[in-house]
């Protein structure tokens, strides 16, 4: 009964004729969580003829019929189940970086969609500090071209930081930030190009998916596109091929069980829907539920921990803003929120830090934007007034930079009690803090940024500074003693046991990480095609 | 300042009830009729000079108990209200109105702005109605000279047999109808009042002649009178009070006499109800050029939905208790200043935020859940007085909670004001006043859709302009 009640589709995806499998069936492979990592897994697994059971911990949303362009009603689309952050530079949870519903965070994700730098992936060979990813950037980049391809990445051709790169459609306009952007960095004798943006600027039309329209530049991707699959979203992408291939998807599905036979394999999954339990058996498992929830779950069930590096190392991007305030009208809220890029600063010469970062416009709807007023400028009384009546004239700009992994910062299980459903799971606790390297970064940033912002004309300018992202905690590599998963995200203790999100990163990465983790997902799932199922 | 009891929070743009009592009374003769209406209404109960918990206040002509009760009303910056005078108090209510009603018409032509500079100004269109209950009149009121020196003589020097007479005063001799705890009360009030604060209004008070000051108000009125009460019943309202009052109601109470609020307080309390609920509730002042945006095509009907439902106000709820509310109201005030009259409701917001129990998917390792961090953050401000502060020293007390940023005061600060601006930048009237244009971007199946003018300084003819001047740092 309860595998049933779950499954009720709705959405761009064509779910009707949505395949069901019963929970006495041994289906080969449960996903937990459909987005950025389990979606590509999901659409891999099927395609290749295997039975896929995706649980997804919150619901179907069709947005045609049930988004709005409001950012207090869309924050159902953000991951609520409150998470506990501490340390020196405590990062935010929910709208800032996590989502639920079937897609994932991937429903309000920015679709910013830079490839990784390669000096990234071995920044510890490089530097000394940090970790090697366990695969080269020629590994990513055949995969990072399929999904380019696929999910119909807008993009300049050819991209200045790397000649060779070939997006399939032409770049998305650029809004007035993104011009002073442009400008800025232009008077500073710094080059810029439009930002590879997974939405697409021209019809596209996709496998398992209507033809999808172009983006209208109604600025609200991150409260959820509403319009006709413009930003490739999950659903509608990997999903609707999924599903075309014969995956089923159960909404609803709290996943807070792990049940493991005499050898030490996975062969049932326990989760909770409509207040009840259902254990849905199967020979493998995917975990894709991000780098929080993936690690809870890990840490709830204590399970693939002998390494004890579960919920280790946890990242977030050095993401510090500059905002200020132009002459002329913005109105920042038009347009794709941020459609402009440099990559001149993933080393920058005069960097008193190890890694770099990249820049981008940001145009911010007003509600997101007054929230950081108040709680990041510290504003309040008449000058709170009177700053957020300018908000037709502001405009801001952010980076994105590389953040080191250090013992102090990590994921627990808090003690305290959730109230979902009753399950009794803990809350996680989450400790992030700056390191030196992470605050250097950030001053290098917000200076560049400044001097860029004044350049453009913008006056009152002022810094806020942030942290964006979820990544690490529980780390792929080699060695079975100091990782959680391998090369390719399989337990090392639980072989039917799979890790494909951006948990795995060693390191953080200066590119936004979605791109990579719908990389690392098809790599996973077919190196689990290759040799997981033996 | 007068002593008064505040019960109830209500919402902003709700109206308060302010309630004056008879002579020899106080407060507590309302005690029935709040029960009846806190959970609804905010109400305050006052005492005038030389009554209950005023007994040791001097002043007692009208003039002067008008002074108070203005007094007391602009301290407690109700916003909207109403003037509930009860037989004497029902005179200086009056005169009350007729004062406020002046200074309307001499600041009118002062052109008020809209900015949060202008907000004092805006506190004097508070009033908004009247009801007097069996009230004097303006003119003298008509009382024989043999009850006037019966009356002097039975109450008020302290002698023995006092309780019996104040017995006799309130029941008149049983004629009244009124339950034996509410007259054991009422009887004890009696018992507090200054003799020189009875003996002022029977010799002077109630002779006092303000017929032509008051002259005829224009504001919504009720007078209530029961049709047993000889003095001020309905014959004598029709002759006097009502000639004052251009838009009046007189409503007759069957079989009560002159203490309604205490014979009758469930009937009082439903024409209270009914008074005030005609009144309406401020509109948060959505302009009509931006209502025509939320109802034009370029808006989609799931947006138009929400934003519908913004422009309604919170639900109230009971997460946070009455003083808890009025603190958090008085700390929002100071974040985000609004015009008075014309608020969104944000501390109504935030508990109504609160009480879903959904919060933004974390918080401060140095902070318990919201609802407790609010609570006990709502509390230690009560405690140190915070809602009587002067405003300078309000926000001395919330700069202060800011000193130690990682502190769990200061966190919770940084939430509130985050709550704060969330609650104040959601609304359509806020909308109005920057002149966004987000809402109108259309939805999947609307014919408008997205933009198409994203360049600097570019506008779209239907795109709103800001409702109010920048104020350039």
């Amino acid at each position: 009964m309860g595998a049933k009640a779950c499954a009720r589709p709705g959405g761009p995806v064509n779910a009707s004729k949505m395949k069901s499998f019963r929970t006495t069936d041994v289906v080969d492979v449960v996903v937990v969580g459909t987005g950025a990592g389990g979606a590509p897994v999901m659409a891999t697994l099927a395609e290749a003829g295997l039975s896929v059971v995706a649980l997804e911990a919150g619901r179907w949303w069709d947005p045609a019929a049930e988004f709005a362009a409001d950012e207090v009603r869309m924050s159902e689309l953000y991951w609520l189940d409150e998470r506990i952050s501490a340390g020196e530079t405590p990062t935010a949870f929910g709208g800032n970086n996590s989502g639920t519903g079937v897609g994932g965070s991937m429903l309000h994700w920015g679709a910013y969609a830079p490839r990784a730098d390669e000096r990234d992936l071995k920044l510890r060979t490089d530097s000394g500090v940090g970790f090697d990813f366990p695969l080269s950037y020629a590994d990513l980049v055949p995969l990072y071209e399929e999904v380019e391809r696929f999910m119909g990445v807008s993009g300049p051709t050819p991209y200045p930081w790397d000649p060779a790169r070939r997006y399939p459609l032409g770049p998305i306009a650029l809004n007035a930030p993104a011009e002073a952007m442009q400008r800025g960095f232009e008077a500073l004798g710094i080059a810029t190009a439009p930002a590879p943006i997974a939405a697409v600027s021209a019809r596209y039309t996709q496998p398992g998916y209507a033809e999808r329209q172009p983006c209208v530049g109604c600025g609200f991707c991150h409260q959820g596109c509403v319009f006709n699959g413009a930003k490739g979203s999950m659903d509608v992408t990997w999903l609707p091929r999924a599903l075309t291939a014969g995956a089923e998807i159960r909404a609803n599905s709290f996943v807070h069980g792990i049940e493991l036979d005499g050898r030490g394999q996975v062969e049932a999954v326990i989760y909770r829907c409509n207040g009840q339990d259902v254990r849905q058996r199967c020979k493998a498992v995917f975990l894709c539920a991000g780098a929080v929830e993936t690690p809870r779950l890990l840490l709830h069930t204590g399970l693939a921990n002998s390494s004890g590096q579960v919920g280790r190392n946890f990242m977030a991007h050095v993401a510090t803003q500059v905002w200020g305030t132009f002459e002329p009208e913005m109105r920042m809220n038009k347009g794709f929120p941020a459609s402009l890029i440099t990559e001149e600063m993933m080393r920058p010469q005069d960097a008193d830090f190890v890694g770099g970062y990249l820049v981008q416009p940001l145009g911010v709807v007003p509600v997101t934007f007054a929230r950081q007023v108040a709680r990041g400028r510290g504003l309040w009384g008449e000058e709170l007034v009177n700053y957020l009546d300018q908000y037709n004239h502001i405009g801001g700009i952010g980076m994105n930079g590389d953040c080191l992994p250090y013992d102090e910062n990590f994921l627990e299980l808090s003690g305290e009690i959730d109230p979902r459903d009753g399950i009794g799971m803990q809350k996680p606790l989450i400790h992030f803090s700056y390191g030196e390297n992470e605050s250097r970064m950030s001053v290098h940033g917000a200076k560049l940024m400044t001097a860029a912002w004044k350049a453009a004309g913008a006056t009152d300018v002022w810094t806020f500074e942030r942290s964006a992202h979820t990544i690490g905690t529980c780390r792929m590599g080699v060695d079975p003693g100091s990782n959680v998963v391998d090369a390719f995200g399989r337990s090392h203790d639980v072989p039917n046991l799979w890790i494909s999100d951006n948990s795995t990163f060693p390191a953080a990465l200066a590119a936004n990480p979605a791109l990579t983790i719908m990389a690392l997902a098809l790599r996973s799932a077919r190196q689990f095609l290759a040799t997981g199922r033996a | 300042m007068l002593h008064a009891v505040v019960k109830g929070t209500g919402r902003p743009g709700d109206v308060s009830l302010v309630l004056m009592h008879f002579l020899g009374g106080s407060g507590r003769e309302w005690d029935e009729v709040i029960a009846l209406l806190e959970k609804d209404y905010r109400t305050i109960a006052l005492d005038m000079p030389g009554f209950g918990g005023s007994a040791e206040m001097p002043g007692y002509s009208v003039e002067q108990m008008a002074d108070a009760v203005e007094s007391l009303v602009g301290s407690l910056r109700l916003g909207r209200y109403v003037l509930v005078g009860h037989s004497m108090s029902g005179k200086v209510a009056a005169v009350v109105a007729r004062r406020f009603a002046d200074r309307m018409k001499g600041s009118a032509s002062d052109g008020q702005g809209t900015g949060p500079g202008s907000i004092h100004a805006e506190r004097l269109d508070g009033l908004k109605g009247l009801i007097l209950i069996a009230p004097s009149p303006p003119e003298p009121e008509p009382m024989g000279e043999e009850k006037r020196t019966n009356m002097l003589a039975a109450l008020g020097e302290e002698k023995h047999g006092d309780r019996a007479r104040a017995r006799a005063y309130i029941t008149k001799n049983e004629e009244r109808d009124i339950a034996p705890e509410v007259l054991e009360r009422a009887v004890n009030e009696v018992l507090k009042m200054k003799r020189a604060a009875w003996v002022a209004w029977l010799e002077r008070g109630s002779k006092e002649d303000w017929a032509e000051r008051v002259g005829i108000l224009d504001l919504p009125a009720l007078v209530v009178a029961g049709d047993k009460d000889r003095s001020l019943g309905p014959e004598q309202q029709r002759a006097t009070t009502m000639k004052h009052l251009a838009h009046a109601e007189l409503r007759i109470v069957p079989g009560c006499s002159h203490l309604v609020p205490m014979e009758r307080p469930g009937e009082l309390a439903g024409m209270l109800r009914e008074f005030v609920d005609g009144l309406g509730t401020a509109n948060t002042s959505v302009p009509a050029e931006y209502r025509l945006l939320i109802d034009s095509d370029r808006v989609s009907p799931q947006t138009r939905a929400v934003l519908e439902e913004r422009m309604a106000g919170p639900r109230s709820t009971t997460v946070l208790d009455a003083m808890q509310i009025l603190t958090l109201r008085a700390v929002c005030e100071r974040l985000v200043p609004q015009r008075a009259g014309s608020e969104i409701d944000l501390a109504g917001t935030i508990a109504a935020r609160l009480a879903s129990g959904k919060g933004d998917g974390w918080r401060y390792a140095v902070l318990p859940e919201d609802s407790d961090a609010y609570r006990h953050a709502l509390n230690k401000l009560a405690e140190s007085g915070f809602e009587r502060m002067s405003d300078e020293a309000k926000d001395e007390c919330l700069r202060e909670l800011t000193q130690n940023k990682a502190s769990a005061e200061a966190r919770w600060f940084e939430e509130l004001r985050g709550d704060a601006t969330t609650a104040y930048m959601s609304h359509p009237a806020t909308y109005a006043r920057i002149g966004y244009s987000g809402i109108g971007v259309g939805g999947a199946n609307t014919p408008q859709q997205g933009f198409v003018a994203i360049s600097t300084g570019e506008v779209e003819p239907w795109e709103p302009k800001p409702a109010q001047d920048r104020v350039v740092r």
